[in-house]
């Protein structure tokens, strides 16, 4: 059977905005910890040298807000005219609302706008994506958002060595608009059987229970039940393997191949990973923004961070066509195409600043 | 099973100490990062997409070799 392709006429990208915390944590920083020949070789393999912390009390729908109220300001967006707001996270700010109800309250988003979370990681964006154009295709709104956004630093265990230094902070904001002509089109994958091999085991329902501690694993590494466990083996199996894989069916289905994009927007796992499937899928170096030096993997904002970090300023108004690809906790996977205009999109901005109306400590905080 | 022992030697420092019986586990160098670059190495040079649990159920090197020829075939 073909894959199940999805075609979405006459939507485009028209904006992308991400927003980063200030403090920057060098790698080198763990060395006293872990030892300065693991770091070495951990930072030669991954090409992470530094990562963004969020700042206390900042949160994930911080960072993304940030983003988008400068692209929406910036783009002169008339707030009435967007449709659909989803915010792409797995750190939201409460296990209850959506937090994409407190975006759309943030951002003066008018009554007649849906709103809602998509609860995945590192292959969110290019399933927002293709979840919001999908939506605004055949909705009578001119616009859609899609916010992506993720505090990973807060999601690990500061003393688990195999992931402390491979994630960071950021937000972002997409714009999607309504035009004649454009398609974006996607591929959307999943392995359920990989749901264990990156997983925050407590604090769910199913096991709400977090208090249980750290505890020192086979391979030397400390972990904790409620924080980010990874089996790096399979996740990396499954991104040299079957994450090409799915792009090679993208392209099969799209009828393209890798000569036809002129841009390859990879989710920013860490060098080895994407130097492999880059070699996979015919993707060259100087196709694929990379941003894993200084903003390290920072999950759902990853690709939208990827881009504003090297196309933002650029004053070229020449579309691009761009393969997405997104990989990972799930196991999840997806590939689209879109196009790209490098002066819709705005360098990083930095912000520390965080919802403090959101800081709900006491139940008087929640009287009128 | 020469070349296969060879290749995998390589992505340590000290190439030498490797041989069939070899269990690669319990080598003071290996580590969560080692499965990474023999994973990687094995898809490089013999096509195969060996996942974690290949790894964790190998005891000796030729264990490994044994997964990657029946992945092959």
């Amino acid at each position: 059977m073909p894959p199940h392709l999805l075609h979405i006429p006459g939507v485009k990208i028209g904006g992308i905005a991400a927003a980063v915390p200030t403090e920057s944590v060098p790698i080198s920083a763990f060395g006293e910890e872990f030892g300065h020949d693991y770091i070495a070789k951990f930072s030669a393999a991954t090409g992470i040298k530094a990562l963004r912390r969020a700042a206390p009390g900042q949160t994930a729908s911080d960072l993304s807000f940030a983003a988008a109220k400068r692209l929406l300001d910036e783009r002169k967006i008339r707030r009435g005219g967007v449709g659909l707001l989803i915010f792409a996270t797995l750190s939201p700010d409460y296990r209850r609302p959506a937090t994409a109800c407190v975006l759309h309250k943030r951002l003066r988003l008018s009554a007649d706008c849906g709103a809602f979370d998509l609860g995945l990681g590192c292959s969110a964006y290019p399933y927002a994506l293709a979840a919001a154009a999908s939506l605004l295709a055949v909705s009578d709104a001119p616009h859609a958002l899609v916010l992506a956004g993720e505090t990973m630093t807060r999601n690990i265990n500061r003393r688990d060595r195999s992931t402390v230094m491979l994630f960071g902070d950021a937000g972002s904001c997409t714009l999607l608009e309504k035009e004649e002509g454009s398609d974006i089109q996607a591929l959307l994958k999943t392995d359920g059987e990989g749901y264990r091999d990156i997983i925050v085991p407590a604090g769910g329902f199913r096991n709400p229970e977090t208090a249980r501690g750290d505890e020192k694993c086979a391979d030397g590494a400390v972990r904790s039940l409620d924080r980010l466990v990874m089996n790096g083996m399979n996740v990396f199996s499954f991104s040299i393997g079957d994450v090409p894989g799915a792009v090679k069916e993208f392209y099969g289905a799209t009828g393209t191949s890798a000569d036809d994009y002129d841009l390859f927007a990879l989710h920013q796992s860490n060098r080895q990973i994407l130097s492999q499937i880059a070699e996979k899928i015919g993707a060259p170096a100087e196709k694929i923004p990379l941003c894993l030096a200084d903003y390290a993997n920072t999950s759902a904002a990853s690709i939208p961070l990827a881009l504003s970090a090297a196309l933002g300023g650029n004053d070229s108004p020449d579309p691009l066509r761009t393969l997405f690809c997104g990989f990972g906790v799930g196991l999840s996977c997806a590939a689209a195409s879109a196009h790209l205009v490098p002066r819709e999109i705005l360098p990083p901005a930095e912000t520390d600043e965080s919802f403090k109306e959101g800081e709900i400590r006491a139940l008087a905080d929640l009287e009128e | 099973m020469d070349q296969f022992i060879q290749d995998f030697a390589e992505l340590f420092d000290e190439p030498g100490r490797f041989a069939p019986e070899t269990e690669f586990k319990n080598d003071p160098d290996w580590s969560s990062l080692s499965g990474i670059s023999v994973i990687a190495m094995v898809d490089k040079k013999y096509g195969v997409a060996l996942k974690g649990r290949d790894i964790q159920k190998a005891r000796t090197l030729a264990d490994l070799y044994q997964t990657v020829k029946e992945k092959q075939a």
